[in-house]
């Protein structure tokens, strides 16, 4: 929601991002690892709440939402959320048509399978959005980041071509933020293998390659004074 | 709250005076803050018409004529969707800034783009060229006191333009004009979707969108250019075209003109329809101070204000003086 909302301006082009993606027409909208479906499930629901809130039109948006992840039980977990949100989002024009795949980043194999189910889902979508978020835990933390590079760079190149982006939201920790952390690291395939594809932003440097922002919000049984 | 901006403003003024349902439907895309922004106008809604897959124009039926026989004669238009109207304000206005080719003739009073802080309409409000056309008639009458003015109509205009023909002179414009690539894109885009929507396999210019205007003035860009030194004097409006000058004049202007148009597919009303007419210009000049008197600025709210006082007229013993005589007289009507 904070990267949707961006309400100091510092997240860089990615409201923009989502905003343009989810304006309206067809959308591919990939999401590995999905986990819960947390990530989709707060991008289109803060969209269809900003559109009953008559900040945004309600154009027709078709999305062909598909989610990689390892876990079942992640997956059961999605497979409910979204359809209980479902009514609530084509109230707003949002027209959901969600399908699960299993994926496994450390698999080739896995991979090009949920890459290929991936093309085939959207194959009649006008745009692409992939996203990733919340994974710093698994790669850099569990030191996976190496063995899942191939199959990262596989994902990546999915998202390559006109109308098609790919934004990486990780929450503010060293492991994601601090020089040698992850997004370094992606600054570096940026500079090297993903050169022919994409672009890095003038803005961004090595050391601090990424936007950052950040909202406070009270606990509920805390008090706020 | 975001400020609306120009683009948004523009076309709620130009489809207000279009079609009620076109005009409401902006009103509801309005409605939604985001939408406002001239940000929203160029960036979302063309990647949005860019983006679609099926075009959508609701058809409705305009009065248009009342026939020999008295029965009613509809017009059928075309209209698009708020967001095309929005894109179509952003691409016109990124036409109107790029001058070149998307400047009319002289000769011409139509569908002259608006620009700088101009929020009246996507085209300047028709009245200010009618007005225009009429001056520049009545001027040309009165060097040309024993000549003529001849009346011309082009049939069917807007459904007689391929679309072939229109993404021609668009990429053409477009190029001498240096339009940048996405603009360009978004209008081969529409005119696409037009010819995808026109029906009977029949891909014909739209009556309806504004976007079509300016295409049937860019289609008429080098008749207009060539009638310049025609030997009668040349007017155009939209499809009517005004000839002033003495019968060899006009006899050798229209020697001209019906070629020109006949490459194009154009043709002209014939001589004996209701919609080709012939006066001197002595004649004609009896009616030169038609548009006097009413200098007030045009706008929706003097177009409402004239409305309530036509009204308030019928109903009092004077009458309009235009759709009824006074009350006195309607007895023996």
């Amino acid at each position: 929601m904070l990267a949707v909302l961006d309400p100091k301006s510092e997240g860089g082009k990615a409201s923009d991002t989502f905003i343009k993606s989810m304006a309206g027409c067809t959308l591919a909208l990939t999401d590995a690892p999905c986990g819960a479906g947390a990530a989709a499930l707060a991008f289109l629901s803060t969209i269809a709440e900003l559109r009953a809130s008559e900040v945004l039109p309600r154009y027709p948006l078709e999305v062909k939402f598909i989610g990689g992840e390892l876990s079942i039980h992640a997956v059961n977990h999605a497979k409910k959320l979204f359809s209980d949100i479902q009514s609530e989002l084509e109230v707003q024009a949002i027209f959901l048509d969600a399908k699960f795949k299993e994926w496994n980043v450390l698999d080739k194999l896995s991979t090009s399978d949920f890459v290929k189910e991936s093309a085939l889902h959207g194959a009649s979508c006008s745009s692409k959005l992939l996203v990733i978020a919340n994974f710093s835990g698994f790669l850099v933390k569990e030191s996976k980041l190496k063995e899942a590079q191939p199959q990262l760079d596989e994902l990546l190149r999915y998202a390559t071509g006109e109308q098609s982006l790919a934004i990486w939201i990780e929450p503010d920790m060293n492991r994601s933020a601090a020089n040698g952390g992850l997004f370094s690291w992606l600054y570096q395939r940026f500079e090297t293998v993903w050169r022919l594809f994409a672009k890095i932003d003038p803005v961004a440097t090595c050391s601090d390659p990424v936007f950052r922002t950040s909202a406070k919000f009270s606990l509920p049984l805390k008090p706020t004074d | 709250m975001i400020r609306a901006g120009t683009l948004s403003v523009r076309a709620i003024n130009q489809y207000r005076r279009r079609d009620v349902l076109a005009y409401l439907g902006l009103r509801y895309y309005l409605a939604n803050s985001a939408a406002r922004s001239d940000r929203w106008a160029t960036e979302i809604a063309p990647s949005l018409v860019l983006r679609r897959t099926k075009p959508a124009y609701l058809t409705v039926q305009h009065f248009k004529d009342v026939d020999a026989l008295g029965a009613v004669v509809h017009r059928e238009l075309f209209l698009p969707g708020p967001n095309e109207a929005l894109a179509e304000a952003a691409l016109l206005g990124v036409c109107s800034a790029a001058g070149k080719k998307f400047v009319p003739a002289d000769s011409v009073y139509s569908y002259r783009l608006a620009n700088g802080r101009d929020v009246s309409g996507i085209y300047q409000h028709y009245m200010y060229g009618l007005r225009e056309r009429h001056a520049a008639i009545a001027q040309a009458c009165r060097h040309s006191p024993d000549h003529k003015v001849v009346f011309l109509d082009l049939r069917r205009f807007y459904p007689s333009i391929s679309i072939r023909r229109a993404e021609s002179v668009w990429s053409r414009a477009c190029k001498e004009s240096s339009m940048p690539t996405q603009w360009v894109d978004l209008g081969a885009k529409l005119l696409h979707d037009q010819g995808a929507f026109a029906a009977n396999g029949n891909r014909h210019l739209l009556t309806g969108p504004m976007f079509s205007h300016l295409i049937g003035n860019l289609m008429l860009q080098n008749i207009d250019e060539s009638m310049a030194t025609a030997p009668a004097r040349y007017f155009r409006y939209v499809d009517d075209i005004t000839l002033v000058g003495s019968d060899a004049e006009i006899t050798g202007s229209l020697k001209k003109l019906r070629p020109l148009l006949e490459d194009v597919e154009l043709d002209l009303h014939d001589q004996d329809s209701p919609k080709s007419m012939t006066v001197s210009t002595k004649d004609w000049l009896r009616g030169e101070q038609d548009f006097e008197g009413d200098h007030r600025r045009v706008s929706w709210m003097t177009f409402i204000g004239d409305l309530k006082e036509t009204a308030r007229r019928c109903r009092t013993k004077s009458g309009c003086g235009a759709c009824c005589r006074p009350a006195q007289s309607r007895a023996r009507w």
